[in-house]
């Protein structure tokens, strides 16, 4: 059986929740579990446990219905709803910009692309995904306009780029 | 965008008390504080603190906020470098650099909080020194960060750059005219947040100090906040310049009458209580920047921090000579009356 966050590795754990007459099961593996700390000597067991099922639930939901419902979408990583997170315009964790990306974007971000510095370690990742394709439709439109000084200026720096990336 | 460095450096000593800026950034794999439990912060504590072990010794001091005494841990929050409502005994440590006279700190707001407080306002240089300890610090965290928004932090305004700066400022030309709704329409058209500042000892508002912060906004980069903000300080302090040449249309024997009172009252008192210090300081600076008296205002500055308990403390031996329990108010006194009618060579009433 696979564990129900991260769908890869196999679930060690298993936990059985009722509430009235409902049940719900819940199948973690180590690490998953580990990392939502899920440890018999945290007192707050209780309340991981329970933000952890509501999240998986709604997940659950989800792909049942085929629809997300509004209100009910909740970070899988964070157990955060969106309705919660549009409240307070304070997102739970990294994943949560994953998980509401579009509400994100349409309410808060607008498309906007950050452009300023960022760990070295991933500047190489940025020259690949977001400058070389933004660069060469640039030179392709230059290079339909007839701007020919500004499409080789722009072929140079792609040329730059590249090797930049080959270097790395 | 154009690093404006110490060729466009302008003091503005007269009206800016403090600045401090602050970089926010959080950890994948762990959760933001506000939705930590407390088995994963001391996990997060735990990793943080361990991973600070492999800078280069001596580097960052490691302090336990929880072992020390109140005095040595409101030192660093007075200076600014730890926010008021730090939770010493919940988040017990936390990390300092005399290097660059910066904090570290976490569970604050974000997961990690790296703050440096400058005298000067000169927030290029400040953002050169945070920038300088971040790209060390970003080999041994593994910062949570997207292409598309930067550093991924809590709230909003933190994502991106993750860069806020505020600076504290003293401005008594426009605080006895009608400029606030001037100063509000700044504020509402530049994402600046305009407040008076309130002072973490005396828990309330200290006369005629405003706190000016900003942070980046989406998709903004660090230099082009820092232009943004320097540019509209500078508009700010002209306003207040301008005002102040108002001053000589029959305002200076008013400002010279008040600054006579003041100096009687350093020289009668024997106990003076921060709120009147700072009361006292203000009537100084207004007088010097009447040209009435003669007097650094980075000394005015200086004081401002220097007349808390925290700091009398730190520095007792150099008073006292000895480390019996403190009058402050007494010291208080002593020490203005020294700064401002022992010496006159260092201040004195223009004729």
């Amino acid at each position: 059986m696979k564990c129900d966050i991260c769908k890869k590795n196999d679930a060690v754990i298993h936990i059985k929740q009722t509430r009235g007459n409902q049940t719900s099961d819940l199948n973690l593996c180590a690490e998953c579990a580990a990392e939502r700390g899920i440890d018999q000597k945290n007192p707050q067991l209780e309340k991981v446990l329970d933000t952890i099922f509501r999240a998986v639930g709604s997940m659950k939901e989800t792909v049942s219905s085929g629809e997300a419902p509004a209100q009910t979408v909740y970070c899988p990583r964070c157990g955060i709803s969106l309705g919660q997170l549009m409240k307070k315009e304070t997102a739970g964790c990294p994943q949560c910009y994953v998980t509401f990306e579009k509400e994100l974007n349409d309410s808060f971000f607008h498309d906007k692309i950050y452009k300023g510095r960022i760990p070295e370690a991933m500047e190489i990742c940025r020259i690949a995904v977001q400058e070389l394709p933004d660069l060469e439709i640039r030179l392709k439109s230059a290079v339909e306009n007839e701007n020919y000084a500004e499409a080789q200026r722009l072929k140079t720096e792609i040329e730059h780029k590249k090797e930049a990336l080959r270097q790395e | 965008m154009d690093m404006m460095h110490d060729s466009n450096f302008i003091s503005y000593s007269d009206c800016v008390i403090r600045l401090r800026m602050s970089l926010f950034r959080n950890c994948t794999g762990y959760l933001f504080p506000s939705r930590m439990q407390a088995a994963e912060s001391r996990r997060f504590l735990g990793a943080v603190t361990e991973r600070m072990d492999r800078l280069p010794e001596g580097e960052w001091t490691l302090h336990r906020s929880e072992k020390m005494s109140d005095d040595e841990f409101f030192y660093y929050r007075d200076r600014g470098l730890l926010p008021d409502d730090y939770g010493r005994m919940t988040v017990p440590v936390f990390f300092y650099t005399d290097k660059n006279g910066a904090t570290l700190f976490f569970l604050n707001r974000e997961g990690i909080e790296l703050r440096i407080v400058s005298s000067e306002f000169d927030p290029f240089r400040s953002l050169e020194s945070l920038s300088d300890i971040d790209r060390r610090l970003e080999k041994i965290f593994p910062y949570a960060v997207s292409l598309r928004y930067g550093y991924l932090n809590s709230h909003r305004t933190r994502t991106g750059a993750g860069l806020e700066a505020e600076v504290l400022l003293s401005l008594p030309a426009l605080n006895q005219t009608d400029e606030g709704s001037r100063l509000l329409k700044i504020a509402a058209a530049e994402n600046l947040k305009i407040e008076p500042y309130i002072c973490p000892v005396l828990k309330e508002a200290v006369c005629g100090i405003l706190s000016v912060s900003t942070t980046a906004l989406n998709g903004e980069t660090e230099e082009e906040m820092m232009n943004r903000f320097s540019g509209n300080l500078g508009t700010i302090v002209k306003m207040e310049r301008l005002k102040r040449r108002d001053w000589h249309n029959g305002m200076t024997e008013q400002i010279r009458a008040r600054y006579r009172d003041a100096l009687d009252r350093i020289n009668l008192s024997m106990k003076l209580t921060l709120a009147e210090s700072y009361d006292i300081l203000e009537t100084v600076r207004m007088a010097v920047l009447a040209g009435v008296a003669d007097h650094p205002c980075s000394t005015i500055n200086w004081l401002f921090d220097f007349l808390k308990e925290s700091y009398l403390t730190r520095f007792r031996n150099r008073f006292t000579g000895s480390s019996e329990p403190m009058m402050y108010d007494s010291l208080r006194a002593h020490l203005l009356k020294d700064i401002f009618c022992g010496k006159a060579e260092v201040l004195c009433i223009k004729d």
